[in-house]
């Protein structure tokens, strides 16, 4: 779950990382070794609200988007 | 001026959006016909939307440029959907920012020259036989002034675009004698989804055009008409160049 986190933050301050994580995700799959379920929760929820962010997220909202999309994740797999 | 690509078949790769959108656009308009690819299926569609408005001759295919089978398959189904292949962009690339060298992730290396730089060569591999079947034709490749000038938000970036330049190079001298011009476009900031989101603020971008000598910084349809030059006949004497497309920012002397 760290690790998942640990990228949709990413992908919601560098724009570059975030089109990896929307549109190649197994990339990231197999270079971060997510497990299967995490695999899961990247390629569907997670690129769902990802495909909804700005362009770029402003410093300011960083705090709260990552907060939102980790709630989804711990969620997800929970 | 209209018709500067009639009957010539052109692919460009991240054709999705911005520099690559303005060229689809751009050769919709020159009596291209057109082929968009990009992994983005949603912005394809988009631009394949838009550019239907100018000309009914295009289409798009899904491609993540750093797998060999899809590149091929992009290129076989443009062939097979157009008869012929006369010119290449490849503009799918992407900025991942990065810190200093010594703590550059591994993995982020590996992404970003994944996608800059093998991409391109792929797509440089499986297009050329089919040019030469056509008799011929030109690739362009585009870089960033980020691989003229050192980049200090990417080493990756700033190496992989640099690599690109070479690559155009090298490729030149061994394809210009077939029939092929391969060139390259070094263009400076350019307003595109992936500029604005590298910059992350808002306030960024608007500095550096504040900064600017021309007071601006780049649109996307500046370098598409660069890109339509060198795609054209009109640059038929021109092989293994790299054109600096910056709006004169490189001139700005140095703060010392």
């Amino acid at each position: 779950m760290d690790k998942l986190i640990e990228i949709t933050k990413r992908a919601v301050e560098d724009y570059g990382f975030r089109q990896i994580a929307q549109w190649s995700p197994e990339d990231l799959v197999v270079q971060w070794q997510l497990s299967s379920r995490e695999a899961e929760v990247l390629k569907g929820p997670i690129k769902d609200e990802l495909g909804q962010l700005p362009v770029p997220v402003e410093p300011r909202d960083y705090s709260a988007v990552e907060g939102r999309l980790a709630d989804i994740i711990k969620k997800a797999l929970s | 001026m209209a018709d500067r690509l009639k009957d010539k078949v052109a692919l460009v790769t991240g054709g999705a959006s911005g520099i690559g959108r303005a060229t689809v656009l751009r050769f919709a308009g020159e009596g291209a016909k057109v082929m968009v690819a990009d992994r983005n299926r949603l912005a394809s569609d988009e631009t394949l939307s838009m550019a239907r408005g100018i000309s009914p001759d295009v289409e798009a295919v899904p491609v993540d440029v750093s797998k060999w089978d899809q590149v091929q398959e992009m290129v076989d189904a443009t062939v097979r959907r157009f008869g012929r292949l006369d010119v290449l962009v490849n503009a799918a690339g992407v900025l991942v920012l990065s810190p200093p060298l010594a703590e550059v992730d591994e993995r982020d290396w590996d992404l970003v020259m994944t996608t800059n730089l093998k991409g391109l060569f792929l797509c440089c591999k499986a297009a050329i036989p089919a040019m030469i079947k056509s008799g011929g034709g030109s690739i362009v490749n585009i870089s960033s002034m980020a691989g003229v000038q050192a980049y200090t938000r990417s080493l990756p970036y700033s190496v992989s675009k640099a690599g690109v330049i070479h690559l155009t190079l090298a490729a030149a001298s061994q394809y210009t004698s077939k029939g092929i011009r391969i060139n390259c476009i070094a263009p400076g900031t350019v307003d595109t989804p992936q500029a604005r989101g590298s910059s992350q603020s808002s306030q960024a971008l608007q500095d550096i055009a504040a900064n600017h000598p021309m007071g601006r910084i780049g649109r996307p349809e500046d370098i598409a008409d660069t890109i339509l030059y060198l795609a054209s006949d009109e640059s038929s004497y021109i092989s293994g160049s790299t054109i600096i497309a910056d709006g004169g920012s490189r001139t700005v002397p140095p703060r010392i």
